[in-house]
């Protein structure tokens, strides 16, 4: 069980290390995401009162699943490429493709956290710098494990299927 | 311990074999579409057309070849390029469940049987043909399977590293394993006591082939 886990942890560390330009390219995509999401539901909480209801909330749960299945989708697409002889060599085999999964979803699951609990922080710290007065009062830590909880099942949904269909 | 009972596959016709514990067998064909059908079959990746293949292990035979009972080392190269020999085999054994307990002296040790241990440290691109060939059988007996079947080794080598391989297959033969050569090569030197066929010479109504 230990080795297993320290084989995933290896594996993920690999994925995130020896890709230094694509783990970061991920990494300031899905910042800039959350903090548009952020921004933008900052900004519906705002302008709530003024405005009807529908006309704000549906185009921006739309928009922002879009660009979130439209970044991991485009990332975890390419670490599957990165990892094609991995993916060869588990199928020759007949071995077990869980070995190729956790660790992608261990990445993806790291940098997603790392960078959304930057981006709340972030907020956080100007948003209660200043003291607006009449506007909302923002639960950040409702928003951040909404959030999590979310983007966390999406992400393994699409890391199972895309290395789904590379082991058919 | 494999039967092969009028199996036929392509243009493999009422091929009948039965092959028995501790023996050496090698197939010689020189077609090598019939030697991969034939690795197809044997590896469950395939099922015949006609005809049965059965496999007895611990009493029992099955039509479905058992987890641990056969090792296969495929003709192309199976490492990483990214990774050292012995990061390699640690990544073969851990994708395939076995048990990972000291891997590292497990290891070592299947590298000091197949003649690599000095190349642990070494990577896919810097090995030479036959050290290839010979990563490739450790690979297939990480878990010391009762039998192994090897595709095609010997192609590509040249005739003193095919006499060193063949060497090393019948020290693991020594070791009670039951070895598959699947072999294209024609002028191969093998001693008298491994058991050759051919599969154009078996005739499907001889029946003393079961012993």
């Amino acid at each position: 069980m230990v080795e297993k886990m320290i084989f995933t942890l290896q594996e993920s560390c690999r994925h995130i290390i020896f890709l230094p330009v694509k783990s970061s390219l991920y990494f300031l995509s899905l910042s800039i995401y959350h903090f548009l999401l952020s921004f933008l539901y900052l900004l519906y909480l705002n302008l709530n009162s003024h405005y009807p209801y529908n006309m704000f909330l549906f185009p921006y749960l739309f928009f922002s699943l879009t660009l979130f299945f439209f970044i991991n989708i485009k990332f975890i697409r390419g670490y599957l490429k990165l990892n094609h002889n991995e993916i060869k060599l588990v199928k020759k085999l007949k071995a077990n493709p869980a070995y190729i999964r956790k660790p992608l979803i261990l990445t993806s699951f790291t940098v997603n956290f790392s960078s959304l609990l930057l981006v709340i922080n972030l907020i956080r710290y100007f948003y209660n710098k200043k003291d607006f007065s009449g506007l909302a009062l923002l639960n950040l830590d409702l928003l951040f494990f909404s959030l999590f909880l979310i983007s966390t099942i999406i992400l393994t949904g699409i890391v199972h299927y895309l290395s789904g269909k590379e082991f058919i | 311990m494999i039967v092969f009972n009028k199996v036929c596959k392509d243009r493999i016709k009422n091929f009948t074999l039965y092959i028995k514990a501790g023996e050496l067998v090698c197939i010689n064909e020189e077609d090598k579409e019939i030697l991969k059908t034939l690795f197809k079959l044997l590896n469950g990746q395939e099922k015949p057309d006609k005809g049965v293949i059965r496999y007895l292990d611990k009493g029992v035979y099955s039509r479905t070849p058992p987890r641990n009972l056969l090792g296969f080392v495929h003709k192309e190269n199976l490492l990483l390029p990214d990774r050292t020999l012995e990061e390699n085999l640690a990544y073969i054994m851990q994708v395939r469940d076995l048990e990972m307990r000291n891997h590292q002296i497990m290891i070592r040790r299947i590298l000091d049987i197949v003649d690599l241990l000095h190349c642990s440290q070494k990577k896919a691109g810097e090995l030479l043909k036959h050290q290839l060939v010979r990563a490739n059988i450790a690979q297939g007996i990480l878990n010391y399977p009762p039998v192994l079947v090897l595709e095609d080794p010997f192609h590509g080598l040249d005739e003193l590293n095919t006499q060193g391989v063949i060497h090393l297959i019948r020290r693991l033969n020594q070791f009670s394993m039951t070895i598959i050569l699947l072999n294209s090569c024609r002028k191969l030197f093998m001693r008298k006591d491994v058991r050759q066929v051919r599969l154009k010479e078996v005739f499907p109504e001889r029946k003393d082939y079961y012993g």
